[in-house]
């Protein structure tokens, strides 16, 4: 469940246990995973928040700009159909302060964080693999509109787009979390991907973080490479792949 | 102004000898500002080196050619300097044909751009990083740390191998294991090695196949993508996970063996 882990309690995610405990001088964050467990002495600290993170998490940070979504079975679209999807995946969950909210106490992958990559081993870019979830799995909804601009039915098979389209918000007590919308027009040989920034009005909060920009650049991400692959109307063209 | 001035040479103009003072001081402001600016925009597009190497010479022929119009003011014949200087160019010509060589392919390397300096690349069985791209030759320091220097005439022409223009870079092993072993279940084992491994990239996938029939083992065959630039630290890690693995699973992973047949009398 997302929202506030207080002393004394503990949160669990599928295999993860988290737990708040507390000490005379400091209080003890523990968490019990398949990752191995990990404590984490915090002073002055009665309260942490826990809610989904951005996925820009690796053993080695910087590695990849974009993010990589299997779509399975794939989607067709037929001539000028609008259709709107909604895909859930699996998050990383993120621990932190909730005084200084930019600042996280712990990551925790739900499955092997992975990579792929998009247009080719050889010259392609690489992305941040995310898995579908299950149906148990808490997870991230991300809802799409894909709109089929071609003269003929396409068939999408993933979808790839910049890091920095994907803002996360949270449910405080449930283990959902939801994306912004994506948009897909489908050209006959290129899809152009752009988000809608606006957040979900419905009770969902933005995760406690600056932006996702400024984690990548604290995470040594490489910005210049990564502004490269905007054009003028902030979009991502998807060439390769459908 | 028509005084003249008695030198060690005869008589000179003194007006034409200011107006070559002057000229002299303009072409060597006017080259020193070609050079700047040719260095500064020079080096946006170009190794440091390459863009001195370049503003200095442009700065020289500038220069070269603006001695030979301050000369032509005193009516001086250049006709034997320039015969001097042909038979001279012929001569230092022939002496430093491998000099332009490796200067003329030092060029062409920077306009075809192989490699750039840092780039960990293989040239001719030389594998390492490279140091320097000069203008005349270019040093690599192997991965044993040994500096080497190779005339650029010979890297031009030679099989560069670049390891860092790639996003991702195939790794691959051939593993053994006993004909006694379940081969499906090796794969299985070693696929799972693959998919824990957060370096091992989901598309491209992973592929495992029995490769061949070896004289003592069944040699599977395991490939599996990873970063370019953690290539090396995803090849070594998953290698010994998956001789872990296996091990734990009891798939043995055979010596070399020979069946002897004893004649019996």
């Amino acid at each position: 469940m997302y929202g506030p882990l207080v002393l004394g309690e503990e949160v669990k995610f599928k295999d993860i246990l988290l737990r708040l405990e507390g000490g005379e001088r400091y209080s003890l964050y523990i968490r019990s995973s398949p990752w191995g467990d990990i404590r984490k002495r915090l002073v002055g600290v009665e309260k942490l928040i826990i809610h989904p993170a951005p996925p820009i998490y690796l053993p080695v940070p910087g590695l990849f700009s974009h993010i990589y979504i299997p779509i399975s079975p794939e989607i067709y679209v037929d001539v000028g159909e609008e259709t709107f999807i909604d895909l859930y995946v699996l998050p990383d969950i993120a621990v932190s302060h909730v005084e200084r909210s930019t600042r996280y106490i712990d990551i925790i992958p739900l499955k092997t964080p992975k990579m792929a990559a998009y247009g080719g081993s050889a010259d392609g870019i690489l992305s941040r693999y995310l898995f579908p979830a299950g149906d148990e799995d808490p997870k991230v909804r991300i809802p799409i509109r894909i709109t089929n601009k071609c003269g003929e039915p396409i068939s999408i098979s993933k979808i790839v787009f910049p890091i920095s389209f994907y803002n996360v918000y949270y449910l405080e007590g449930s283990s959902q979390g939801v994306c912004n919308s994506l948009n897909v027009e489908l050209e006959c040989d290129v899809a152009i991907i752009y988000p809608d920034k606006e957040a979900p009005s419905d009770g969902y909060k933005p995760i406690p973080i600056e932006s996702t920009e400024v984690l990548m650049e604290k995470l040594g991400l490489d910005m210049s490479s990564f502004k490269r692959m905007f054009n003028v109307d902030k979009s991502f063209i998807m060439d390769r792949g459908l | 102004m028509a005084i003249d001035i008695n030198i060690f040479l005869g008589w000179i103009d003194l007006g034409k000898l200011y107006a070559s003072i002057i000229s002299l001081t303009f072409f060597i402001v006017v080259g020193y500002i070609i050079k700047r600016v040719t260095y500064r925009y020079g080096v946006k597009v170009m190794p440091k080196n390459v863009a001195s190497s370049l503003s200095n010479t442009l700065f020289y022929i500038f220069i070269f050619f603006a001695v030979f119009s301050i000369l032509n003011i005193f009516n001086i014949d250049l006709t034997g300097v320039l015969i001097a200087g042909g038979i001279a160019g012929i001569v230092i010509g022939f002496a430093s044909q491998t000099v332009v060589s490796n200067l003329l392919s030092g060029i062409f390397l920077f306009i075809d751009r192989p490699a750039k300096e840092g780039d960990p690349v293989e040239v001719e069985g030389v594998g390492g990083r490279i140091l320097d791209i000069g203008i005349l030759s270019t040093k690599i320091v192997s991965w044993d740390g040994v500096l080497h220097r190779l005339p650029n005439d010979r890297v031009f022409k030679a099989l560069i191998k670049n390891f860092s223009r790639t996003t991702a870079r195939r790794v691959e092993y051939k593993v053994g294991i006993s004909y006694r072993s379940d081969v499906e279940k090796a794969k299985k084992i070693i696929l799972d090695v693959i998919n824990r491994e957060p370096l091992a990239l989901v598309d491209p996938g992973p592929q495992v196949f029995l490769e061949s029939l070896g004289e003592s083992a069944l040699i599977l065959n395991v490939r599996f993508w990873a970063p370019t630039p953690k290539w090396f630290d995803a090849k070594t890690r998953v290698l010994e996970q998956i001789k872990k693995a296996l091990d734990e699973n009891g798939i043995e992973i055979p010596y070399p063996q020979r069946v002897v047949w004893l004649k019996k009398e």
